[in-house]
């Protein structure tokens, strides 16, 4: 086992995974002295029916002071300001954020301006700048994918000045996280795919890049083994609660453990391609998997070899001979796609090219892997990955990517 | 799935292996404390790791105070001294220096800092605790139990248990230990072992799993270097690379505690440690095999060997075989450290002294703890006695 000669893990968020966990929030409020939560949502959440699930689960046994449901699909500064002064004239006590990654930001945002009693979220900018624990916060995921429920990170986006504001804290973490199969049972399989691909995707660059630790590794095999078991079960029988618990328990593990290593190249690529063509996270995620892998094979292949178990489990495992286990592992996660793109009647896709928009048009033209390409080279997560990326590396897997083609690893420049 | 829900909280940061004193400053600064309280006890002050601590925090601007006189006895008026300190000196967190009473006095102390002195009567119990206290931080310097890093805090009647006694962060630097017994070694080793192995094989709780894994990865790879170092002769340890790794077990083993309150070895092994003369984390080992054997004789259950044997053996064990080298594994661990201490580390209840009618008073307050029978606690305490398998009986 790799164990780095320093490493600190901290997951601060109490999770609540289950059916029926919904009607365990009063509780919990109760339990850190508050009773008069705020209820933070987007329009699309409250229209699935998601918000009044939560609302009946709860409105028994506590008052709710208010649901803003106002939260736009890229989180902002005056909905953040807004919301925060609706919260102090209705006296609320604590936040419960039911939604994605936007609500979750936008949740944090409000709970800063709150908790310390000011009116601009913008006072509070820069490292350091929270010094106290915030008001109780509870995170409601309905995506079970991006882990945010136990990330300490907001981004709320500056529309005015054109910007974006990072703000970091252990004290961003909310208090619990309610993983609720009934928050997930109406998401449609095409989103629960990649989605589900996201959270893999987490627990496999934790697992395989540069800040792993034993304590994140535990969470990131869990996290693989649970979707693995899981992701088809969904897909066949979309209502299957038990399988949709699964995937919303792994992605919050995955949470935990990326947040605790860091991620890698799958993402580093995997964000400029979100960001230069607007693509969902989790299809380019699903489509980069394979790649990062091979790319990676000859400084990690160890560490990719052991994913096989977790993916394809002992049997698999054991039967592979030991050379073949890196290579198979990265078969596996092409198969997974080839099988979810089948059972999305060919929604999910498969490579860069076949991505398209709701009006069938390609969303990834091959003339706009160059400005992917230079995209990537300022991304965080690039200095985690185990192998040095530089443009023409990048350009190279887009390529390989796009067309559908394994990576020949002959041509990855080894460093 | 088995369970329809589970929870897990642990509210403490981390921080392991070199030099990781060095992150503390920046670490009580990002909570706004300028002025921890060390506590801690003559013989750790004595063995001179406090030096490290303060060396941290040399260029920190954080001023440290340090108290060294933690006893075991009247620790209730141990803790007036603390807090009339405490206030009077201006601090703004703690630091416990140590192990087991001192992580007390600090989590006591934390209450009646943070919410007055009326709390240390008002908060007792369960859950009575209802927001976050001061900064609190928790260094090992030798053995620990695990009770340093969990929920719960004990000073004489005075009983507590709630989240936020558990720390804000525990740092296990290598710097801050000292020697300690071989025999309080292999103690504390098979406590976590036994917490952890327990938890694994009862908790369908991931979360749960991936902590008890990782620590039983740890105990996996110290007990080979416990074993080697050969030490029941002059009762010291040589070599101190394990004792660090035995408390990030341990640390785990506190927070795995925190979450499981259903476990069976751990109130088992410590009543019957009371009436005979091995220590808890013995006890515990011992009769660990007769639990799971009945805990998991309705469940697939080999999935346990995974921790003890990583990946690649747990893949070649063919599945049905999996659970009997588990407890093919716990046995090899007792009968070498018997064989080892020359039989100073006992493999039965027997051979640690219990005699066998002490077992029915044993049953009697274990059944009161547990939903499991009466009948099948002295069946577990019969085989554990003389060493019988379950299966054979
Ligand atoms: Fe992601």
């Amino acid at each position: 086992m790799y164990i780095p000669s320093y490493y600190e893990f901290c997951c601060k968020v109490k999770t609540v995974a289950g059916h029926g966990t919904l009607e365990r929030i009063p509780g919990l409020l109760e339990a850190m002295g508050a009773r008069n939560p705020m209820i933070i949502t987007d329009k699309g959440v409250s229209q699935a029916g998601l918000a009044t699930i939560v609302i009946n689960a709860i409105e028994d046994k506590i008052s709710i002071g208010s649901v803003e449901d106002d939260v736009p699909p890229d989180s902002d500064l005056k909905v953040v300001n807004h919301i925060a002064s609706i919260y102090k004239k209705k006296a609320c006590d604590s936040i419960i954020a039911v939604g994605g990654g936007s609500v979750l930001d936008t949740a944090k945002g409000v709970n800063i301006v709150v908790s310390e009693d000011a009116d601009d979220l913008m006072q509070f900018t820069g490292a350091g700048a929270l010094k106290r624990e915030l008001k109780p916060l509870i995170a409601v995921p309905t995506t079970a994918g991006t882990g945010s429920e136990v990330t300490l990170v907001a981004v709320i986006a500056d529309h005015d000045n054109n910007r974006k504001m990072l703000f970091t804290s252990y004290f961003l973490l909310p208090d619990a996280a309610i993983i609720d199969p009934r928050m997930t049972l109406t998401l449609p399989v095409h989103i629960a795919a990649p989605t589900a691909m996201d959270a893999m995707t987490h627990a496999i660059e934790a697992y395989i890049c540069l800040s792993k630790n034993p304590l994140s590794d535990a969470h990131a095999l869990e996290a693989i083994e649970m979707i693995s078991n899981n992701i088809m079960a969904v897909m066949e029988a979309p209502d299957d609660g038990d399988a949709r618990l699964a995937l919303g328990t792994a992605a919050t593990l995955a949470g935990i453990a990326f947040s605790n290593s860091m991620v890698g190249m799958i993402h580093t690529l995997g964000h400029s391609v979100g960001s230069v063509c607007h693509v969902p996270h989790g299809t380019c995620m699903s489509i980069l998997l394979p790649y990062g892998l091979e790319y990676n094979m000859h400084k990690v292949g160890d560490r990719i070899a052991e994913l096989l178990f977790p993916l394809a489990g002992a049997k698999v495992y054991a039967t592979t001979p030991r050379q073949e286990r890196a290579q198979k592992c990265v078969q596996y996660t092409r198969d997974m796609n080839q099988k979810l793109y089948e059972a999305t009647n060919g929604i999910h896709a498969r490579n860069l090219k076949e991505i398209t928009d709701r009006d069938q048009n390609p969303m990834v033209p091959q003339s706009k892997l160059p400005e992917i390409a230079r995209t990537a080279l300022g991304d965080g997560s690039i200095f985690y990955n185990p192998e040095a990326l530089e443009y023409d590396d990048c350009l190279m897997v887009l390529t390989a990517a796009w067309q559908g083609e394994k990576l020949d690893q002959s041509k990855v420049r080894k460093g | 799935m088995e369970n329809s829900s589970f929870e897990y909280l642990c509210r403490t940061k981390t921080g392991f292996g070199k030099n990781a004193l060095d992150h503390l400053p920046s670490d009580l600064s990002a909570m706004d404390a300028k002025k921890p309280f060390v506590i801690t006890s003559k013989a750790v002050a004595q063995s001179g790791v406090t030096a490290h601590l303060i060396d941290a925090f040399k260029e920190s601007g954080i001023i440290l105070g340090i108290w060294d006189n933690a006893l075991n006895d009247n620790l209730v008026d141990t803790l007036r001294d603390l807090t009339d300190l405490y206030n009077n000196k201006g601090f703004d967190a703690i630091i416990a220096l140590g192990g087991g009473v001192v992580a007390d006095l600090s989590k006591i102390l934390n209450i009646i800092v943070s919410k007055g002195p009326h709390a240390l009567k008002e908060c007792k119990g369960t859950d009575n605790i209802d927001a976050p206290l001061k900064p609190l931080v928790y260094i090992p310097s030798g053995i620990c139990t695990g009770r340093e890093t969990s929920r719960y805090a004990c000073v004489a009647e005075y009983a507590y248990d709630s989240q936020f006694l558990m720390p804000d962060i525990a740092v296990i630097d290598p710097r801050m230990f000292s020697k300690a017994p071989w025999e309080d070694m292999v103690n504390e080793a098979l406590r976590s072992f036994t917490n952890c192995l327990e938890s694994y094989a009862k908790e369908d709780n991931p979360l749960i799993r991936s902590y008890a894994y990782t620590a039983l990865g740890v105990i996996m790879e110290a007990l080979p270097n416990i074993m080697e170092s050969d030490l029941p002769n002059n009762n010291q340890s040589q070599d101190q690379e394990h004792l660090p790794l035995l408390a990030k077990a341990s640390v785990i083993n506190g927070y795995l505690i925190s979450n499981c309150d259903t476990l069976v070895c751990r109130p088992l092994g410590k009543m019957i440690s009371e009436k005979c003369s091995a220590p808890e984390g013995v006890c515990m080992a011992i009769i660990l095999p007769y639990v799971l054997e009945f805990l998991c004789k309705d469940r697939e259950t080999g999935r346990i060997l995974l921790p003890l044997a990583g990946i690649e053996r747990y893949c070649a064990i063919p599945d049905t075989q999996r659970f009997g080298k588990v407890l093919f594994i716990i046995r090899e661990i007792i009968n070498d450290f018997f064989r080892i201490s020359n039989g100073r580390v006992p493999r039965t209840l027997e051979e640690a002294g219990l005699k066998q009618e002490d077992l029915a008073g044993i049953v009697e307050s274990m059944s009161k703890r547990t939903d499991i029978e009466s009948k099948a606690l002295a069946l577990i305490l019969d085989n554990a006695m003389s060493g019988r398998s379950m299966t054979s009986s």
